[in-house]
C-alpha cells in the first residue's frame, strides 16, 4: 500500500524528516506517536503534497506509483486522504457543496460515474447523522465556526465520504471531548476493511483503545526510531518518550 | 518647435475632435435654445477641463485618456435588430437604448397607474422647467461631455404612494464600432414609492466604442429604489457612468453591482443623504481579466441625523487586469448618529494584474459610528492545498474560491430568475477572468 523509504524533507530550509522509512500493508492500522515538533504532521503534509515541503532524498511509493510525482489532487484520487490537524476554514463554500465537488472530482478522475444528487445528499445526511453532524453545519461554510471538535468531526465526515485506501489521521483525537472521540472512532472503525490503512498519529493512548492498531511506530527528529505492537503505545503512555526516545 | 509645445500639442487632439464634432453635429442635437444653450456651455467646460487623466486626483488610477483611441463619432440612433438581453422572456417594464436612442419604451397604458416614462428626446423638448435640475455637469468632463452631445435617456417618474411590481428594465446598448453613446435618464420616486430597476449597459464592438451614460436618481421620504446593474459592456468598449442619488427623509437606496468584461468600466457613483434616517447600501462586484480596467469610485455624503450608509465592493483582476475602488464618505456636521462602514477587499490573480483601493473618510460630526477596511491579497494557498487534498484539481479550487469571495455579494441577489441569470452571467465571466489567470 504504502511504502517510505529514507526520506528526507526541509520546511523552510530546515531539514525535519532525516532518513524516515515505513511500510504500511493493506488493512492495516498504523499508529504513529512521537513528542512535539518531531515531524508527524510534516510526514503528513509530505505524503499529501503541499508546497513547501521540499523532499531531499528517499522515495515514497503508494498502490504502485510514485507519489512524490503526483499533484495533491492526483493522490487524493488515487486514494490518499489527510484529516488534518488544522482544518481550513473556507469562508464562502458550504461544506455540502465542497463535499459533492471533491467526490465528482475524484469520481471524473478516476474516469467513475458521476455520483447521482439524491443518493449523495442521503450517504452525507446519513454520515453526519453518525457524527452527530446537524443539517445546519452542512450548509454552513467549510469548517466557518465550527469549534475545535466540530471541525474534527467533519475531517471524518469528509474522510467517509472520500473512501480513500489509505487515511492519514493527524491527531483527530485532539480537541474532542469523550463522546465526540468515540464517536469518530466508531466511524473509523466502521470504515476498516481490508483493502484500507489508515494511519493514525495521536499523542493519547486513549484513541488507541478505541482503533486499535496493528503497529505503533515512534517518531523522533524526523526518524522512526521504534516500532511494535498496541503493547508499545502502553509503554510510552507509562514511561514518556524521553527513555524510549534514547534507548533507542 | 520645443520639446514643451509639440507635447501640449498632441495633448489636445482629442479634445479638439469634440469640439468640431460638435460643431458639426450640434444643430441635430434635441432641445430647444435653452437646451443647446447648456449644450454650449458644457462643451466649454470640457474643453477646459479635458479628457479625464491620472494626473487628477479622482482618475489617479484610470487613465482615461491614455486609453481613448479618438475617431469616434455621435451615435444617434438608427434601424437596430430586436436585440435580446440577459433577462429575455422575463416580465418586466422594458426599455431599450440602442445606440443612444430610446427604441422601445413601454406605452403610458402598459405602466401601471402612477408611473410615466418618457423619453429625454422629448423631455427636452416640452418647456416644462422640472428636468433643468436633472441637466447639470459637476462630476466630470465626461459628465459635461455627456450633457453636451446627450441624445436620450429616459425620464422615470414613480407618483407618490406606488409600488412598481414589476423591475423596469433599462438595457443599454452599444454594439457598433467607432461611436459614442451619451445618454441621460433620470428617476423620480415620490414619498413612500417602491421600485425594482435593473439596468444592463451591453454590447460588443470589434473597435472602441464609448458609451458615456448619465443617471440622476431622487428618492422623496420612504421611497425605496432596489436597483442592479449589470456592466457587461465587452472589450474594446469603454464604458463610463456617472450617477448621482440624492436620498431623502427614510429613504432606501439600494445598489447591487456587477461588472466584468470593457476595456475601460468606470463607475462614478455619488450619493447625498439629504434627510434624516436616509440608507443608501451599495455591494458590487468587480472583475478585470485581460487587459480590462474596471473602476468603482464613489462619494458618500451624510448630510442628515441618523443615516446609514454601506459599502461593500469586492474586485478580481486577472491577467493584466486592473481593478479600482476609491470610495469616500463625508459626515456633514448636521449629521449627529450616522453610521456609515464601507470595506473593499480585491483579490489578485496573477502577478502582472493589479488593484488599487483607497477609502477615505472626513468627518465634521462628533456622534457618528464610521469605520473603513479594505485588503488585497492572493487566493489563500491553504486553503488551495486543503480543497486541492481532498482531489479538487487546481483550476476547480481557484474557481470554487474565486466564486466563495464574490459569494457575499452575489448572495444578496436572493433567489429568483433575474437573480439566476446574473448568477449564470457571472459565472461565465468568472470562467473567463480564472482562465486568464493561468
Ligand atoms: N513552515 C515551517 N517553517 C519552519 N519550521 C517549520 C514549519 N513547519 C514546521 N516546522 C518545524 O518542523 C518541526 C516539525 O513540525 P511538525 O508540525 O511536523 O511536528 P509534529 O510532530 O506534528 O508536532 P505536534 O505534535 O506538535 O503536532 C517543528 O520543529 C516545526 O517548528
Ligand atoms: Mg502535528
Amino acid at each position: 500500500m504504502l511504502e517510505i523509504k529514507d526520506l528526507r524533507a526541509k520546511v523552510d530550509g530546515k531539514e525535519i524528516l532525516k532518513g524516515l522509512s515505513l511500510s504500511v500493508g493493506e488493512g492495516e492500522v498504523h499508529a504513529v506517536m512521537g513528542p512535539n515538533g518531531s515531524g508527524k504532521s510534516t510526514l503528513s503534509y509530505v505524503l499529501a503534497g503541499r508546497d513547501g515541503y521540499d523532499v531531499t532524498g528517499g522515495s515514497i511509493r503508494f498502490r504502485d506509483n510514485d507519489l512524490l510525482a503526483q499533484k495533491p489532487e492526483e493522490r487524493a484520487a488515487s486514494g490518499l486522504f489527510l484529516a488534518m490537524q488544522y482544518p481550513v476554514e473556507i469562508p464562502g463554500v458550504t461544506t455540502m457543496n465542497f463535499l459533492r465537488t471533491a467526490v465528482n472530482e475524484q469520481a471524473k478522475a478516476r474516469g467513475e460515474p458521476q455520483v447521482d444528487p439524491a443518493t449523495f445528499l442521503k450517504r452525507v445526511r446519513d454520515v453526519a447523522k453518525q457524527l452527530n453532524i446537524s443539517d445546519a453545519m452542512l450548509k454552513r461554510s467549510l469548517n466557518v465556526g465550527f469549534s475545535g471538535g466540530e471541525k474534527k468531526r467533519n475531517e471524518v465526515l469528509q474522510l467517509a465520504m472520500l473512501a480513500p485506501k489509505l487515511a492519514i489521521l493527524d491527531e483527530t483525537d485532539s480537541g474532542l471531548d469523550i463522546d465526540a472521540l468515540k464517536l469518530v472512532a466508531d466511524g473509523v472503525n466502521s470504515l476498516r476493511a481490508p483493502d484500507r490503512s489508515f494511519l493514525v498519529i495521536t499523542h493519547y493512548q486513549r484513541l488507541l483503545d478505541y482503533i486499535v492498531p496493528d503497529h505503533v511506530h515512534v517518531l523522533s527528529e524526523g526518524r522512526i526510531v521504534r516500532s511494535g505492537g498496541p503493547e508499545l503505545a502502553r509503554e510510552l503512555e507509562a514511561q514518556g518518550y524521553e527513555r524510549i526516545v534514547n534507548a533507542a | 518647435m520645443s520639446m514643451a509645445a509639440e507635447h501640449r500639442q498632441d495633448r489636445s487632439v482629442p479634445e479638439a475632435e469634440f469640439a468640431a464634432l460638435f460643431a458639426a453635429v450640434r444643430n441635430d442635437l434635441p432641445g430647444p435654445a435653452w437646451v443647446q444653450a447648456l449644450r454650449a456651455e458644457a462643451l466649454s467646460a470640457f474643453m477646459r477641463e479635458g479628457l479625464p487623466h491620472k494626473r487628477l486626483e479622482r482618475w489617479k488610477y484610470t487613465d482615461f485618456r491614455s486609453r481613448f483611441g479618438g475617431g469616434l463619432g455621435i451615435a444617434r440612433g438608427g434601424e437596430g435588430d430586436a436585440l435580446p438581453d440577459l433577462f429575455d422572456g422575463l416580465k418586466a417594464h422594458r426599455v431599450l437604448i440602442n445606440r443612444g436612442r430610446v427604441e422601445r419604451a413601454p406605452q403610458a397604458d402598459e405602466l401601471p397607474d402612477g408611473v410615466e416614462i418618457i423619453t429625454l428626446a422629448d423631455a427636452l423638448e416640452t418647456p416644462a422647467l422640472w428636468l433643468r435640475p436633472w441637466l447639470q455637469a459637476d462630476r466630470s468632463a465626461l459628465e459635461s461631455l455627456n450633457l453636451a452631445f446627450m441624445t436620450d435617456g429616459v425620464c422615470i417618474r414613480v407618483g407618490a404612494g406606488v409600488r412598481v411590481s414589476l423591475p423596469i428594465l433599462l438595457h443599454h446598448h452599444l454594439g457598433e464600432s467607432g461611436l459614442m453613446a451619451h445618454t441621460r435618464s433620470v428617476v423620480l420616486m415620490e414619498e413612500g414609492s417602491e421600485l425594482t430597476l435593473v439596468e444592463i449597459d451591453a454590447g460588443a464592438p470589434q473597435s472602441q466604442s464609448f458609451a458615456n451614460s448619465v443617471l440622476a436618481v431622487s428618492l422623496d421620504a420612504g421611497a425605496r429604489l432596489h436597483h442592479l446593474r449589470l456592466g457587461a459592456m465587452r472589450s474594446p468598449g469603454l464604458a463610463v457612468r456617472t450617477d448621482q442619488a440624492e436620498v431623502g427623509r427614510s429613504a432606501l437606496y439600494e445598489r447591487l453591482t456587477f461588472a466584468s468584461g470593457a476595456a475601460l468600466a468606470r463607475s462614478d457613483v455619488q450619493v447625498v443623504l439629504t434627510g434624516p434616517a436616509a440608507t443608501f447600501d451599495l455591494a458590487a462586484a468587480y472583475m478585470a481579466g485581460g487587459e480590462e480596467l474596471n473602476d468603482i469610485t464613489f462619494a458618500v455624503t451624510h448630510q442628515a441625523p441618523r443615516t446609514t450608509s454601506r459599502m461593500l465592493v469586492k474586485s478580481v483582476a486577472a491577467g493584466e487586469g486592473h481593478a479600482v475602488v476609491q470610495g469616500s464618505v463625508t459626515v456633514k456636521p448636521d449629521a449627529q448618529k450616522a453610521d456609515s462602514h464601507q470595506l473593499a477587499r480585491g483579490v489578485l490573480l496573477s502577478t502582472k494584474a493589479e488593484i488599487d483601493q483607497k477609502p477615505e473618510l472626513e468627518i465634521f460630526a462628533d456622534d457618528v459610528k464610521c469605520g473603513h477596511g479594505a485588503a488585497i491579497g492572493a487566493l489563500d494557498p491553504e486553503q488551495m492545498f486543503y480543497l486541492r487534498s481532498r482531489g479538487i484539481p487546481e483550476a476547480e479550487a481557484r474557481s470554487l474560491l474565486i466564486h466563495a469571495f464574490v459569494s457575499e455579494v452575489v448572495s444578496r441577489l436572493g433567489p429568483g430568475e433575474w437573480q439566476s441569470r446574473v448568477a449564470g452571467w457571472l459565472d461565465e465571466r468568472l470562467a473567463a477572468v480564472t482562465g486568464d489567470a493561468l
